[in-house]
């Protein structure tokens, strides 16, 4: 469990220095760390599927921020702000509050609430014959998600697609 | 933008055999190993946006355009509808598995959820490289 809390730790330290970064390169490397430790904490817990999808999603996003940002070299413009800074802490606190007692309603790790998953993770290799269970549920259990999942990436694409299309045009 | 310096394009190379056909192992072989399609339609994007990297967008893009990787994408995505439309011909509901499980750990081993990885996969990589290339030519 302590690697876990020490990659969290690094999580949390790369998401302060993607704030508080001057240029942007800087805050879309350290985005980008924040998200490699997420994927190496995935690993650890026992879901490679999982560490896969997002190391190879974060290669992607820290290409497509890298391409984006590395001409604009514009510094975050930054000055304090008392009302903000309080308005911030205020909610902080209030969330911290909030959190604290959510957290201590949690089941604990390892033994969740919704039981029809345990089902999927005991009959999948019987009805939908793989021995992957992520797959089974992906594409025998859950196969509308899968549908709604990659319709939605489709029209992304489409949308994309006609944005940069008439942009060109005129 | 002409591409990359001559040993960034040497390395592409020689790296881009292995990234393709470990995407395609993903994706046809990945419902018994370890990995769903997802995973193997992004290696393949990524793959051929390496090569757009390195080797300058003008050819590439060229000959894989955005329309043609989307309609790549659609039409896939039109296999994945008709494969829910035969589970509910032959199988009772929408999407079920209807081909049956033959000898456990066997490539046709898990009936119809072959065919829907490789659908999956192959939108997955449609639609991310329509997207990719229509973003890249974006400026002139």
């Amino acid at each position: 469990m302590t690697s876990i809390q020490l990659l969290l730790a690094l999580v949390l330290f790369a998401a302060i220095i993607a704030v508080e970064a001057k240029d942007l390169v800087s805050s879309v490397i350290a985005i980008a760390a924040a998200g490699f430790a997420i994927a190496l904490c995935f690993l650890i817990l026992k879901a490679p599927d999982l560490a896969v999808v997002i190391l190879i999603v974060e290669v992607l996003a820290l290409t497509l921020f890298i391409h984006a940002t590395h001409r604009t070299d514009s510094p975050a413009a930054t000055t304090f702000d008392l009302f903000s800074s309080i308005t911030v802490l205020v909610f902080a606190l209030l969330f911290l509050l909030v959190a604290s007692r959510a957290v201590a309603d949690l089941p604990t790790f390892g033994y969740p609430l919704a039981k029809n998953a345990a089902a999927h993770v005991d009959e999948g290799f019987g009805t939908a014959g793989t021995p992957n269970i992520v797959a089974a549920t992906a594409l025998g259990f859950r196969a509308y998600d899968t549908l709604g999942g990659i319709t939605a990436l489709f029209l992304v694409a489409l949308g994309v697609m006609m944005l940069t299309e008439r942009r060109e045009r005129s | 933008m002409n591409g990359m310096s001559l040993p960034a394009r040497t390395f592409t190379r020689i790296i881009i055999v292995p990234v393709l056909a470990f995407g395609f192992s993903l994706f046809l072989h990945g419902h018994i190993s370890y990995s769903a399609g997802f995973a193997g339609g992004v290696i393949i994007a990524l793959g051929l946006m390496l090569v757009m990297l390195a080797f300058g967008k003008n050819e590439l893009v060229k000959r894989l355009a955005p329309p043609r990787a989307a309609a790549a994408a659609g039409i896939f995505l039109a296999f994945f509808l008709l494969l829910g439309m035969l589970g509910i011909v032959y199988g009772g509901s929408f999407l079920s598995g209807f081909l049956g499980t033959g000898r456990h750990y066997e490539l046709f081993s898990s009936g119809v959820i072959l065919f829907s990885n490789i659908a999956l996969c192959l939108v997955v990589a449609g639609s991310l490289l329509a997207l990719l290339f229509s973003l890249a030519s974006y400026r002139k």
